[in-house]
């Protein structure tokens, strides 16, 4: 339980952003010209934390902090410019919940197809299909196209099968807004059961009262720093207040 | 030195990442859905797929079956060959052109490794081309040339050829995402190897220069060779032939992977 997950030494991440819309002639004079075409946005600098397994973290700050990015480099889906970060194991992490389904494909398939994503195999993910489908109350819709579905079903059919997936380390970006009231009943009941476990989950939110009764510590970023890093309740009453 | 540091590390783990078993069941999935939702999932829509190969085979056949096809023995067989593996190379390099930018919200927001998009998307050409690449057998059977033992020589030969084919999807995705004129550029340059590739004529009917320069600059000539070995000749494949593709392939697809390796990031955020 005291080992650690992940061990942060002075990351930075640095993004190359266009100054303006890019066109050819433009490319061409920057390659010439003293003109760049893009110019350095840094999202995180000098980050340094520890993360042990079991533990449960709030990442929070205002929007363009760097908390997606830094849940990318936990990830392993985008590397540090500066420093490093090392995790010790593959998180299952879920920025957007459309990401990984198919929209012209059955949802049968879908739930195959999205269960792959979260470390389950086809004969791991066939005892749980009607499971799925009843909890993201769409039990009639198995075999219909996932598009003739709403933005709403999608992200609970999504959830459903990340509740089952067997993952020891998750990582959540923002993925528990605009769930319905019917389905938040679902929701809790996975992070009940998550906070008694000895699984390690990275979260960020704005729902600041979810992440207080979920997560025992919490990380303040500020401008791509880390302006408070404690227990939940405190950092997020600073950062509270603050605002 | 920093760049070299970047790559073999970035090398290391997707190494480590692509061969886990998890991996492969994402893959396999990928592929399944992908392949699932085009047209070749059903009977009907793969043979609408394959009406493109008949019309192109039929109109060739028409044009250039007097003046190229005297001497050649089943010319349908040999134009056929050479049809499905350039439209192959030419369709896989298009699609694959745009893998990044379209995928882009997938590579940015989830753990799925950014090869496995590439490999799915090229999955549905890879498909259909396994599909022709059988009709050519039977045509090669019912015309006598086919030797079944030559049947092993596809393993080398079609890997290198896919080896080839993501290199240059590779590399042509990668420079998509900082100009996007390449697409332009491609659909009209990439059209150019039905003619510079020897589809409809043989490569001994060219001038001395001529042969030399489609034999050795344009990538897709040793394929057809080996192809057509196999197709037309019974598999008598020279060896200098195969290991021709073996290098060419190889020597593309490393190259590409080690740039996309450094350039991923960039061109991700400029896409």
């Amino acid at each position: 339980m005291n080992e650690p997950l992940i061990q942060a030494s002075h990351v930075a991440k640095r993004y190359r952003v266009l100054k303006r819309q890019r066109s050819t002639l433009r490319a061409l004079k920057a390659l010439w010209g003293p003109e760049k075409l893009t110019m350095e946005v840094w999202a995180l600098r000098d980050l340094s934390f520890t993360i042990k397994r079991g533990e449960k973290v709030a990442v929070i700050g205002r929007n363009g902090s760097g908390k997606t990015t830094l849940l990318r480099l936990i990830s392993g889906i985008i590397d540090p410019s500066r420093g490093s970060i090392e995790v010790a194991a593959e998180p299952l992490a879920l920025f957007k919940f459309w990401i990984g389904q198919n929209a012209d494909l059955p949802v049968i398939d879908n739930i195959y197809l999205f269960g792959a994503v979260c470390g389950m195999k086809r004969r791991q993910t066939e005892p749980l299909v009607a499971k799925i489908l009843d909890s993201a109350d769409i039990k009639k819709l198995g075999f219909a196209p996932l598009h003739d579905l709403s933005l709403g079903q999608r992200q609970r059919l999504a959830l459903s099968i990340v509740f089952q997936a067997p993952a020891d380390f998750l990582v959540f970006d923002e993925t528990f807004v605009h769930v319905d009231q019917a389905f938040i009943r679902e929701c809790n009941a996975f992070f009940v059961r998550l906070a008694e476990s000895t699984r390690t989950m990275v979260i960020t939110s704005h729902d600041h009262d979810f992440l207080k009764k979920y997560c025992q510590r919490a990380l303040w970023l500020d401008k791509g720093q880390i302006r408070l890093d404690g227990p939940a309740a405190e950092v997020i009453a600073a950062y509270e207040a603050e605002k | 030195m920093a760049t070299k540091k970047v790559v073999s590390a970035r090398f290391a783990s997707r190494c480590k990442r692509l061969t886990r078993p998890l991996n492969r069941t994402i893959l396999l999935e990928l592929v399944r859905a992908n392949i699932k939702a085009s047209d070749y999932h059903s009977f009907l829509g793969g043979l609408w797929s394959l009406i493109g190969t008949t019309v192109m085979l039929v109109s060739f056949y028409y044009v250039f079956s007097k003046h190229f096809g005297r001497g050649i023995a089943g010319y349908p067989l040999y134009l056929l060959s050479g049809i499905i593996l350039v439209n192959f190379f030419i369709t896989a390099t298009s699609y694959l052109l745009k893998v990044l930018s379209f995928n882009r919200d997938i590579a940015l927001n989830s753990t799925i490794p950014r090869e496995n998009l590439v490999l799915a998307t090229i999955s549905i050409n890879a498909w259909k081309f396994a599909i022709e690449l059988a009709i050519c057998t039977m045509i090669s059977v019912i015309y006598g040339f086919y030797a079944w033992r030559s049947a092993l020589l596809f393993i080398p030969i079609l890997l290198s050829f896919l080896a080839l084919v993501l290199g240059v999807g590779l590399a042509l995705s990668l420079s998509f995402c900082f100009a996007r004129d390449v697409e332009h550029v491609w659909a009209i340059f990439s059209r150019l190897f039905l003619f510079v590739t020897p589809v409809f004529y043989t490569v001994e009917s060219m001038s001395p220069t001529m042969r030399l320069l489609i034999s050795y600059l344009n990538p897709l000539t040793p394929y057809l060779k080996a192809l057509r070995a196999i197709f037309m000749k019974g598999g008598m494949l020279e060896v200098s032939v195969l290991l021709h593709c073996v290098f060419m392939g190889t020597a593309t697809l490393g190259a590409s992977y080690l740039i996309f390796l450094r350039w991923e990031g960039e061109a991700l955020d400029r896409t």
